[in-house]
């Protein structure tokens, strides 16, 4: 009897766990770029194709990094000529996807800089995933596009 | 808003953006440049004009659709007619922020041969008001203070100060291109 309650409570635990992966582990970032700012502006777009290569779910909480005073996912929303911002407070993506942020949709938002974004250099990003784990992203700083 | 249509013949129905027939008509208004000159109406006449409304502290769209306006400046250069009449104003909403000197140095990033303008509010919605093109401002929790929200269209004016083509996103440079030749051809021959 022991051992039965014993597996029963095993099995309710598995399927308590959420369907959310909770570690970076399975997620990787392909074609980062930033987009260099005309040199008067204190504002830089950043863009990115992120996979899930996991069979749950995995939530970017936030992305963080000591080249801005800030770092923002936002998207766009609207229609046809009424497109606007709107932060993305988290990014979720399903197991086997992929998650595109591409110039005129989703994208990072660098809010002043601490030094100047140029053309040539990478900056490094980090991703934070739900556990607190996370991966490091070189973005290539690229003139134009 | 305006769109082509069947009736006045098969060719303008085809041309998406075309705002077609009776095109609205430009009136009066005023900005500033970088250099402190006086942009009006009568800077558009004789000119083929894309209007593109922006701010320079936008991150995405106003960055996207200037580099790919350029493209399309560089692609018309191939057709010398439309060229030698042909400019881009990008009008700044976001004054407060955008004065002359650091709009200037924005727009020359893209293409020095673009003109940068802007005035106060009244100034802007006065040009603004004649294409239904909206803009306001947006609160942010962090240090950019605010954003602007805006139209996101590039609008195509003809020499005869009409109001004749919206270019909607997504913005591409051979697409706007050919588009506008399209466009320019169609309206020069309607009259």
């Amino acid at each position: 009897m022991i051992c039965c309650t014993r597996r029963w409570t095993t099995l309710s635990l598995i399927l308590m766990v959420p369907r959310t992966g909770l570690s970076c582990d399975t997620i990787e970032v392909l074609d980062a770029w930033i987009r260099e700012p005309p040199p008067v502006v204190s504002v830089a777009a950043g863009y990115f194709t992120l996979k899930n290569t996991g069979s749950k779910s995995v939530v970017i909480e936030r992305i963080e990094s000591s080249c801005c005073a800030e770092v923002a996912m936002h998207r766009v929303v609207g229609v046809r000529d009424q497109k606007h911002m709107a932060p993305m407070p988290k990014l979720l993506v399903p197991p086997n996807k992929i998650a595109s942020f591409t110039p005129g949709n989703a994208h990072l938002m660098l809010v002043s800089p601490t030094e100047p974004l140029l053309h040539g250099q990478n900056v490094e990003l980090s991703f934070i995933c739900s556990d607190g784990t996370s991966i490091q992203v070189d973005f290539a700083v690229v003139y134009g596009q | 808003m305006y769109i082509a249509s069947r009736g006045h013949n098969e060719s303008a129905y085809d041309l998406t953006g075309l705002l077609w027939p009776d095109p609205p008509s430009i009136g009066s208004f005023s900005l500033t440049n970088g250099d402190g000159d006086a942009v009006t109406e009568r800077n558009l006449h004789g000119r083929w004009t894309l209007i593109f409304f922006g701010f320079t502290n936008c991150p995405d769209i106003c960055p996207t659709t200037l580099a790919t306006l350029s493209q399309v400046y560089q692609r018309l250069q191939s057709n010398q007619d439309i060229f030698e009449k042909f400019q881009v104003l990008f009008v700044s909403v976001d004054p407060a922020r955008d004065d002359r000197e650091k709009l200037q140095s924005y727009v020359d990033y893209f293409n020095p041969n673009f003109i940068g303008a802007t005035a106060d509010d009244e100034g802007i919605k006065q040009l603004t008001g004649q294409f239904g093109v909206v803009y306001f401002k947006v609160k942010t929790t962090g240090p950019a203070d605010y954003n602007m929200n805006h139209t996101s269209s590039v609008l195509l004016i003809d020499p005869h100060l009409r109001f004749v083509g919206i270019f909607s996103q997504p913005h591409e440079a051979n697409d706007i291109t050919q588009r506008l030749v399209q466009i320019i051809s169609f309206v020069e021959d309607a009259g």
